[in-house]
């Protein structure tokens, strides 16, 4: 049976995080790219494990997340990363990775989610779009050769649909 | 003049060319102990850092050791480790001719691969050995500086070669430079911190010398060196390509000779050469200070093609010099970078030629001037009146000047960038147009006379100008979001349907600016019959001075106006009838159950209004024209949903509707061609395409296609779904987005496919 | 120097050998639990051929560093600080 846990203070899975996502990814991340990520938004990061195997406490899939104030004005949740090791994939258990993720930052007060993802990653593109997202814009060689990206965003509250030199400020009234 | 120098050993390693000071290592005290004792009970989540540190960039950080992140770990072969620079590689005359002529080609090559295939500097012209060495022995004397070999070839011949392309990749690393291309996404200069010739004022010395190396070539007599020969002349056009910035020529001499170099090239494939090995490596990344990670070199392909682009291109932009009128202008900028996205190079240009450095449009018009004959040419009547000339104009018109400047910047971005400059211009022709109304309404309502008055209120050219350009943006930003497949199918109900709403928008704006200049030409012929009619002698005089002065003054402009409004009507009427006709055809989709306007995804955490509206941002802003709301949507598509009874004729009577919106946009896209082909002296319209008429005519031609296909995939949905609704049909199909060959991209097709049951996420 | 604690030395410039290959020279940015450490400015000195060049930032993880090294005078400073520091809190 496969177990989510959000990654816990003690950032105890910190290596076995970085082992997955190294091996999954083309980009190369430096150790400070996980401390950028886990030691500020460790809530925000959720684990996947298989109860029944051999290695149940080591993370079989993981989703890494921040979120911030964006221009002053919206709360935004950003997903930077997320991998499910090859021999689990199928299952849906990046699916339920990520909606544990937007769920967090959805309670946590986020106005909208957030992420980029290469135009060729049918998988992805399929993943969050059946969670309703949608492609704001297409960036031209984000990925320097690997070609152009798509920024995606799933709008939660009402403050992800105007513009932002016309929200009022976060602690002001908001004009809607 | 001795020409050449002597120079000194110069080893790269042990520089000390940063102004970097050696330690006295015993000054230094080992704190290893001590660190990681302090180091031995920290809690997992401690980060210790300057407080004013901000962590995200700690993300870009390079890593030691990290094969991905760590430059020191790049591995040489042997003859990269041992090359050296002193010695002419190759034992024969001959095999030194054959790695020359190889080293010259590949550089040749990789301007393409760096220019044309998006390539970084480093792992293109910056590989070579021999052009970081004379670029670090040439910037610590400020002087062009040659190797020591002992053979001419290497000595003189190679170097002239590095340096014309040296020369040459200065004038590009001015283009970036400019900020009118994106650093990192349309081009990379990481010059690794060597000096690219900023020594070297004059291409004279350049040229000069690249044309003594060709004579010397050509005094070997030997036909091994022909190709040889060509590269170098190859070399001396892109060093004169600089002339169409430096003293913005619009001469197409060089760019020829540099077709007809590179077409040769192209042919002589098996001239092909090798460089030297070693020659060519990742070397540079580990030797030179270096903030990137490790980026592996990619072998140039047979790509002399890529100069042919280059050169095209930049003539296609240089045609702008041409231009008799603003018109003629803008629709260069629109067409020249639409269809294809062109080369880098040219894209960069023609802004910085169009645009100069003393704030002229190509050095004639000041931007006043450039606002006032746009304005002109949309409408004539803002010459008959003072309005523009009125002081409460002037930061007004310098702010819809600025706008412009952007506009025309924005026609040259790549074709993403070129979306995104819409989403914010918006704004500035939205705030503009409030500030141009009120300037406009207070300055009309103090004149006298009808000739500002219509019959829906004081007619404002300049507000009704704005208002059209403000349209246009908005129409091509929802379009283009088709060609950048940025929409899912069940959302092209909503860009289409709000693509028609601003089309009809367009429309009546344009036909009350038709209306007024119609009418304004038509009171100059009254004034004609009034001269017959009058009887005094003197008012007749009189009259007949009047009706002179306008016929020669203003009739010529108001009929090109008006040949112009027509064709921006019959312009907009092809894309409102074919948005028209997606809509449609959406809505006999629905209808059959196999799609939906609303998403399909599930809505745990959305719903369909806000997707509607975040999609709708660009325009939330937006006073006028009004933003569509959710509910205005909805009934749109609920109105044209076919239901029971008599669900056959109601089909039949949509689909015929398509065909008849067809066929009007097949009309016009062939009147538009016509008149493009004929020019704006003859005939219909005035399109301004003289400048762009093939890529023009190509335009209409892929709207045409659109049209037809549009038409076609009629038949296709009649076949597929049958005249009466079932409900096994939703089950059975699925729509997607999909362009025909050659068809327009702002226009995908409601395709039809059969649905796969089983989606599985790949 | 018994006194000093790690965020001491955040904003010196230490000198990292790396095995017997290269030294790393730049300012100290960062550090976490593991003492992987975050240098900006850095200059990397080969010492085989004692090619220098500048690197940037430049992320240093614990297990790469064979020794650390601090210059005398910035150590001595350091600990003049950290003695005031404690006298005022006192």
């Amino acid at each position: 049976m496969i177990i989510y846990q959000p990654l816990i203070n003690n950032l105890s899975h910190f290596q076995s995080l970085k082992r997955l996502i190294d091996a999954d990814l083309s980009e190369p991340y430096s150790v400070y790219v996980y401390r950028y990520f886990l030691n500020r938004w460790p809530e925000l990061t959720f684990l996947a494990f298989d109860s029944e195997s051999e290695t149940s406490d080591e993370p079989i899939g993981c989703v890494i997340c921040k979120s911030e104030l964006h221009r002053g004005r919206r709360m935004r949740g950003y997903i930077g990363m997320l991998a499910v090791q090859s021999d689990y994939r199928g299952r849906g258990i990046a699916k339920s990775l990520v909606k544990k993720a937007i769920e967090k930052m959805h309670q946590d007060g986020c106005d909208e989610i957030m992420l980029e993802t290469e135009v060729e990653n049918v998988a992805a593109l399929n993943l969050y779009e059946n969670m309703g997202f949608i492609r704001m814009k297409r960036m031209f060689r984000y990925y320097l050769n690997e070609g152009d990206a798509f920024k995606l965003i799933l709008p939660l509250t009402q403050r992800s649909c105007v513009r932002t030199t016309f929200l009022d400020d976060v602690n002001g009234i908001d004009i809607l | 003049m001795d020409l050449e120098k002597e120079f000194g050993n110069l080893h790269l390693s042990g520089s000390t060319k940063d102004g970097l000071i050696d330690e006295k290592l015993s000054d230094l005290v080992d704190i290893t102990e001590l660190f990681f004792d302090l180091g031995k009970d920290l809690s997992p989540q401690t980060i210790i850092q300057d407080p004013g540190f901000n962590s995200f960039e700690g993300t870009h950080s390079l890593e030691v050791n990290n094969p991905k992140l760590d430059s020191s770990l790049i591995s040489l072969t042997s003859e990269e480790e041992r090359f050296s620079c002193d010695v002419a590689c190759g034992a024969t005359d001959v095999e030194r001719l054959m790695y020359v002529t190889g080293i010259v080609d590949w550089l040749a090559r990789f301007l393409v691969c760096w220019l044309n295939e998006y390539q970084t500097l480093p792992t293109t012209v910056l590989s070579c050995r021999y052009v970081e060495f004379l670029l670090t022995v040439s910037s610590e004397r400020e002087e062009l500086s040659y190797l020591r070999t002992g053979d001419r070839l290497y000595d003189q011949v190679l170097c002239d070669a590095i340096y014309g392309i040296c020369y040459f990749a200065k004038f590009v690393q001015k283009l970036l430079k400019a900020g009118v291309v994106f650093e990192e996404e349309d081009l990379n200069f990481n010059h690794m911190g060597l000096d690219f010739l900023s020594y070297v004022e004059d291409q004279e010395l350049i040229l000069t010398r690249l044309h003594r190396s060709i004579d010397y070539i050509e005094s070997l007599q030997s036909p091994e060196t022909g190709f040889l020969q060509h590269l170098l002349k190859l070399i001396c056009c892109l060093v004169s390509l600089e002339n169409h910035l430096k003293v913005y020529s619009a001469d197409t001499t060089e760019l020829d000779n540099l077709i007809e170099e590179a077409i040769y090239l192209e042919q002589q494939r098996s001239s092909e050469c090798d460089p030297p090995p070693g020659c060519f490596s990742m070397g540079i990344q580990k030797r030179l200070s270096n903030q990137f990670p490790p980026k592996h070199l990619v072998v140039p392909t047979w790509n002399y093609k890529g100069f042919v682009i280059m050169a095209q291109d930049i003539k296609a932009v240089l045609m702008v010099d041409k231009a008799a009128s603003m018109l003629e202008a803008a629709q260069l900028a629109s067409f020249f970078n639409k269809l294809t996205q062109r080369h880098v190079v040219a894209r960069a240009l023609f802004p910085l030629f169009f645009i100069r450095d003393d704030e002229r449009v190509l050095g004639r018009y000041s931007g006043f001037d450039c606002i006032n004959l746009h304005l002109t040419e949309f409408c004539a009547t803002t010459t008959a009146s003072t309005t523009i000339l009125s002081p409460e104009m002037t930061p007004v018109l310098q702010e819809a000047m600025n706008i412009m400047f952007e506009w025309y910047q924005n026609m040259a971005q790549n074709t993403s960038r070129y979306r995104q400059g819409y989403n914010r211009q918006l704004l500035l022709w939205d705030a503009l147009h409030a500030q141009m109304e009120s300037c406009e309404y207070e300055i009309a309502s103090q004149a006298t006379g009808e000739e500002s008055i219509t019959k829906t209120g004081i007619f404002m050219p300049c507000s009704s100008w704005v208002f059209f350009m403000k349209v246009t943006a908005m129409i091509e930003y929802v379009l283009k979001g088709f060609d950048l497949e940025v929409y899912k199918p069940f959302e092209a109900f909503a860009m289409f349907w709000y693509s028609y709403y601003l089309s009809y928008q367009q429309e009546s704006c344009l036909e009350k600016v038709h209306e007024v200049i119609e009418s304004k030409i038509n009171s100059i012929h009254s004034l004609g019959k009034k001269i017959k009619k009058q009887k005094n002698a003197q008012k007749k005089t009189e009259l007949k001075a009047q009706y002179r002065h306008l016929m020669d003054n203003n009739m010529e402009s108001l009929r090109t106006n008006k040949r112009y409004l027509s064709y921006l009507l019959m312009h907009g009427s092809i894309i409102k009838s074919l948005s028209l006709c997606e809509v449609l055809q959406f809505s006999i989709l629905k209808s059959f159950g196999v799609i939906d306007n609303k998403t399909s995804a599930s809505k745990i955490f959305s719903n369909d209004r806000l997707l509607l509206e975040l999609r709708l941002k660009p325009f939330s802003s937006i006073g006028v024209p009004e933003l569509l709301t959710y509910e205005a949507f909805e009934s749109a598509l609920n109105d044209l949903l076919i239901t029971e009874p008599m669900i056959s004729s109601k089909l039949e009577k949509t689909l015929d509707r398509i065909s008849k919106e067809v066929s009007n946009a097949l009309t016009a896209i062939d009147t538009i061609k016509k008149c493009i082909n004929a020019g704006d002296n003859n005939g219909l319209l005035v399109t301004g395409t003289r400048l762009v008429k093939e890529q023009a005519l190509k335009y209409y031609d892929q709207l045409h296609a659109s049209a037809k296909a549009i038409e076609l995939n009629n038949a296709v949905i009649t076949a597929k779904l049958g005249r009466s609704k079932s409900s096994s049909i939703s089950d059975k199909f699925t729509v997607r987005l999909s362009i025909p060959n050659d068809a327009s991209r702002f226009f995908p097709l409601l395709e039809l496919t059969n649905s796969t049951k089983n989606k599985r996420v790949r | 120097m018994d006194k000093l604690r790690l965020p001491d030395f955040i904003g010196s410039t230490l000198h990292i050998s790396l095995g017997d290959k290269r030294v790393l020279t730049g300012t100290l940015m960062a550090m976490d639990c593991q003492l992987n450490l975050l240098l900006d400015h850095v200059r990397e000195t080969r010492l085989d051929d004692g090619n220098q060049r500048l690197l940037g930032l430049v992320s240093v993880p614990r297990a790469t560093i064979s020794s650390i090294k601090l210059d005398r005078d910035t150590l001595e400073h350091l600990c003049r600080l950290r003695q005031e520091f404690m006298r005022q809190v006192v």
